[in-house]
């Protein structure tokens, strides 16, 4: 990435980029680990990515709207990883499981 | 967003915050994983901070980097996985490859489309506390209350699945 840049100067696409090869990093995650802890905490990550896109536009236009968005997304995040955890503690008290390979109960 | 100090802080943020989140989603226990997925989360409020947004830096390391990982690493510990159970094998070669792989894709989108743009100059008190909460309470007064209402769920939700009673219930 650094090749096309001779010059010192940070541009929105550096962010974005940043931006995709997080959100990317997560999906990987979701996509090629197992464990269910892991994959919520890649769910966080991706999260995370949109988060950071969402503040460099804010930045470069100069408006405060993505801010606020970024804000509402925390707040969902939060709901999310309580609801989440407490599916999995919840599946792990009555069936021991931590494989999301494993867990097909409403596959019958 | 120029200077050459600024430019170096953020390849150094780049490459730790890309660095830190292959190594959270690669490690094989959920705990080690967690502490990774902490500094991700720190590196991205540092470069929030970066980017003028002060009250979402702040946030980013109270509700990211402190709640949310801390009851993720409480429900790790509650589970509390014996070696055996953590199951599958670790990353294997295949999965390395479609990582790079996906990642290079990409990256190299992101090269492609490249346009120089620049950042806008920023009004005094840019992304902090005041003009921030302003706009929150203001045009997104609705989408604030029905997040509100969102977290009551979330919390009820979260008794009713996990708590005392579903233990009773199943004796």
């Amino acid at each position: 990435m650094e090749l096309t840049l001779p010059h010192f100067e940070l541009s929105l696409y550096h962010f974005i980029g940043l931006s995709m090869v997080l959100f990317v990093t997560g999906a990987m995650g979701v996509l090629l680990r197992r464990n269910v802890l892991i994959v919520l905490m890649s769910l966080e990550l991706m999260l995370n990515a949109a988060n950071l896109a969402l503040v460099a536009f804010s930045r470069f236009h100069a408006q405060h709207d993505a801010q606020v968005a970024v804000f509402l997304i925390m707040a969902v995040a939060a709901a999310e990883v309580a609801i989440g955890l407490a599916i999995i503690v919840k599946i792990f008290r009555d069936r021991q499981v931590i494989n999301v390979d494993l867990i097909r109960g409403l596959k019958r | 967003m120029s200077g050459m100090g600024i430019t170096i802080a953020f390849w150094v943020m780049a490459a730790a915050a890309v660095g830190l989140s292959i190594a959270a989603i690669s490690v094989r226990h959920p705990l080690k994983s967690a502490y990774f997925l902490v500094g991700v989360f720190f590196v991205t409020a540092a470069l929030f901070l970066l980017l003028e947004a002060r009250l979402l830096a702040v946030l980013q390391v109270l509700v990211y980097a402190g709640a949310i990982m801390v009851f993720i690493i409480f429900v790790i510990m509650l589970i509390n996985l014996r070696p055996d159970q953590l199951g599958g094998r670790r990353m294997t070669l295949g999965k390395v490859i479609g990582l790079i792989l996906g990642i290079g894709v990409v990256a190299s989108a992101s090269v492609v489309g490249y346009q120089a743009i620049s950042a806008r100059p920023i009004p005094k008190g840019f992304g902090q506390v005041e003009a921030v909460s302003t706009m929150l309470y203001t045009h997104f007064a609705f989408a604030f209350e029905a997040v509100s209402l969102l977290l009551l769920v979330a919390i009820i939700g979260a008794i009713v699945l996990a708590g005392k009673k579903g233990q009773e219930k199943k004796d």
